[in-house]
């Protein structure tokens, strides 16, 4: 009878056995863990739409909540916002240049994964829990039965912990951290997101790019609205918060909502929000990387080429590599390698270094009538290969 | 249902670390631990510390269990701490990620990090195929040596993740 149930449930969710019976047994685990622990159930709602001052919560409570005692359930929305994961490079997943001239942030946050695109018209869940209690699939399913009680709605779980919409539309992407006896889980839940905004900011601009860094699996997207119209993230959340406490008896607190940086409550999570801000985390951890582009062009009747290797180091010009191949116009070269040396990837830095570079080429007269196309052209070059 | 058992029993033994290193001898496992049983010290937290004496000082290699990488599942991404980096016992020394987590590697010794593995920048995934050898991770001199003390054993260890199974 047992076999016969796992049997229909796992094909309905598209699950092989082995999957099946390890979610078995970590479910069978769980529930004597859960008893053992004696955990208390909290549901805290953010009252920010700052996607730094939540991220910062979240890890504050990561870090410093005894989740041996407590199991938390953190949601939030966040107005627009590109977050990458923990070991991504920003400028292969999305589009920086846009992202800037949309005032749109790029966030890396803590956790593993691949890149999402978030605004107010999608649910961050998160579950921060004693490792004993880690488990994916049983959050998830959790939020898919919370919104299958009060829609009827064709919600299923795919091996990558996924929540798959009408069997092929991904609403939800999923990452995590684990510490030693700390975990959290979030995911996204896409109720109502902007989708042209996410494929255009989703869509980087640079090429020729060789990195490490983990690559996002690029999905095909829906919003929950698509199929149940009078759905709003409020009753959602609702639903979801419900269905968290439903069970544990007195041991429960909340919905409470919370100002994420109340530094009477949460001491240090200000000084958090301003790691998650800096430059320094956002760009600067980014794993390093290395871009090679060439260039071809008549100028003044002269065919030219012109390459250029870039290795990346923490988000800055670790070492600037150019050939041509005639280049009759002096020692340009060296000044350009050596201009851009420990530049920071980011628009202002390499417009700076770009001007003092020509400034030092005009000032030993190496840019001068004969040589100034085609070291506007180098320059340009140099620009378009960082998309800046 | 028979499928089923079967996968549980192939389980089982798959996460019995020390068959990991074994050697397959005319078809019959012959399992040795004898080798790094004097040296190995394992933490609560699935790291070890493979310690050496090189006159006088201790040198440690550090990397996850067998049984941790197994928990894991593929890894995609090892995040290492820097040469030269002073790390505390217990304290943050890295992260490595695998589907979609990030999980922080602790250091079972205080000491100063003298190497790093350079491999895992192209095969992040020698944690999983090699844990004990070819997918150390970093390389630490110890300044507490007494702290080996309070790590386990390996027979202790084995013993440790039998209780939290």
């Amino acid at each position: 009878m047992v076999a016969l149930i796992s049997g229909r449930i796992m094909k309905r969710l598209n699950w092989n056995r082995p999957r099946a019976w390890m979610i078995f047994k970590t479910f069978v685990r769980n529930i004597s863990n859960d008893q053992k622990l004696n955990t208390n159930h909290v549901v805290l709602v953010s009252k920010s739409t700052d996607i730094f001052e939540n991220l910062a919560l979240e890890d504050w409570l990561y870090e410093k909540a005894d989740l041996e005692k407590v199991s938390i359930l953190l949601m939030w929305r966040n107005t627009p916002a590109i977050v990458v994961g923990l070991h991504q490079n920003p400028w292969i997943e999305c589009n920086v240049q846009e992202a800037e001239k949309q005032m749109v942030p790029v966030v890396r946050r803590k956790s593993g994964g691949g890149t999402v695109y978030h605004d107010e018209g999608n649910l961050n869940v998160s579950f921060l829990k004693h490792r004993n209690l880690y488990n994916r699939i049983k959050n998830l399913e959790l939020v898919v039965e919370a919104i299958s009680s009060r829609w009827n709605v064709d919600l299923s779980i795919n091996q990558r912990d996924d929540i798959i919409l009408d069997g092929l539309y991904k609403i939800s992407g999923t990452a995590s951290k684990l510490g030693g006896k700390r975990t959290y889980h979030h995911f996204t839940l896409l109720s109502e997101v902007d989708t042209s905004a996410l494929h255009q900011l989703l869509h980087s601009q640079v090429i020729g790019t060789e990195s490490q860094a983990t690559n996002s699996t690029r999905a095909q997207v829906a919003n929950l609205q698509d199929i149940i119209p009078d759905l709003n993230i409020g009753a959602l959340m609702e639903e979801i918060a419900q269905q968290f406490l439903r069970g544990k008896g007195d041991l429960v607190t909340g919905p409470e909502y919370v100002n994420p940086i109340d530094e009477m409550k949460y001491p240090g999570v200000t000084k958090k929000m301003e790691e998650l801000r800096s430059w320094e985390w956002i760009y600067g951890r980014t794993p390093d990387f290395s871009l090679q582009r060439m260039y071809t062009a008549t100028i003044n009747d002269k065919p030219l080429s012109f390459s250029l290797k870039i290795k990346f180091k923490k988000g800055r010009i670790a070492e600037l590599n150019v050939s041509d191949i005639c280049s009759w116009y002096g020692n340009w070269r060296e000044t350009l390698e050596k201009g851009f040396q420990d530049c920071r990837y980011c628009r202002a830095d390499v417009y700076a270094r770009a001007s003092s570079v020509k400034m030092d080429w005009i000032l030993a007269d190496v840019y001068n009538v004969t040589s100034s196309t085609f070291l506007d052209w180098t320059l340009h070059c140099l620009h378009t290969s960082l998309c800046i | 249902m028979a499928s089923l058992l079967k996968h549980a029993v192939f389980q089982s033994v798959r996460r019995f670390p020390t068959l990991k290193g074994s050697l397959k001898v005319n078809g019959i496992r012959c399992i040795s631990i004898t080798s790094f049983k004097l040296q190995k010290y394992f933490s609560e937290k699935h790291e070890y510390v493979d310690v050496k004496d090189e006159g006088g000082k201790k040198l440690g290699t550090v990397g996850i269990t067998d049984y941790a990488q197994d928990k894991l599942g593929e890894v995609v991404y090892v995040q290492l701490p820097e040469v030269g980096s002073q790390l505390e016992m217990e304290g943050e020394a890295g992260v490595l990620e695998s589907v979609k987590a990030a999980s922080e590697v602790f250091s079972p010794v205080s000491g100063i990090v003298t190497a790093i593995n350079p491999n895992h920048a192209d095969k992040p995934n020698l944690v999983n195929e090699s844990p004990y050898d070819k997918g150390w991770l970093f390389k630490i001199k110890l300044t507490e040596p007494e702290e080996l003390t309070k790590l386990m054993t390996e027979e202790a260890y084995l013993a440790y993740i039998k209780t939290i199974e």
